[in-house]
């Protein structure tokens, strides 16, 4: 599959890919990867905030024409925690090295990252890394909303599920 | 009470099954048509 024919939000996880980013696709667009049938057009990331790799993000951010909505130098001396990428699409960055939930549980990011899903689309030949469904779960409990709320009872659900057939 | 919860489980995981059968990028395709479809269908209201 030619670059010229992915639409710009998969060029860019192609190229955190090729670029080697340490990044886990969270937010909705994870669950559906995880197959629930869900609607949405945010596309969240989680980021390892070192500078290497903050450099990379704005390197394909370059590449493709999307701009930082706070200051990079903020950005990498750690002074922002959030931020998007956008243009003519929008992704928000998360880049803390521990965040906490609402049941006081901590994420390192590091951590999550290391015990990651690594989802393969060979017909696109796209690299996808997600979050194991516990941790996408707990990324959900940072500030959940109505709709995180209905996500992690469904992310239970398959959960569950797929651990009786594993154990049937 | 009970049948209804068991009828929206059971609806659920059929529309797992069949989600599931899509690679990450078509799920995330067909996410992104459906909501562009409820936005038409919400404006047409």
């Amino acid at each position: 599959m030619q670059n010229k024919e992915l639409e710009k939000e998969f060029l860019f996880f192609k190229k955190l890919y090729e670029y080697k980013v340490k990044y886990l696709l969270i937010g909705r667009q994870a669950c559906i990867i995880y197959g629930l049938p869900l609607y949405t057009f945010d596309y969240d990331i989680a980021v390892d905030n070192s500078e290497d790799n903050l450099e990379k993000i704005f390197m394909i951010a370059e590449e493709l024409d999307l701009y930082p909505t706070k200051d990079k130098q903020e950005i990498l001396n750690k002074k922002v925690f959030v931020f998007s990428l956008q243009n003519d699409i929008k992704i928000d960055v998360f880049c803390a090295k521990r965040y906490q939930t609402k049941d006081k549980k901590f994420i390192d990011f590091l951590e999550v990252f290391n015990r990651r899903l690594i989802k393969r689309d060979r017909k696109y030949g796209l690299v996808f890394y997600i979050p194991t469904i516990d941790d996408l779960i707990n990324f959900k409990k940072i500030n959940p909303d109505t709709k995180d709320l209905e996500d992690i009872k469904a992310l239970k659900k398959i959960k569950d599920a797929y651990y009786k057939r594993r154990k049937d | 009470m009970r049948k209804k919860i068991k009828r929206n489980r059971t609806e659920f995981f059929k529309n797992y099954k069949w989600f599931s059968k899509f690679s990450p990028v078509e799920k995330l395709k067909i996410a992104k048509r459906q909501l562009e479809f409820l936005k038409i269908l919400k404006d047409a209201k």
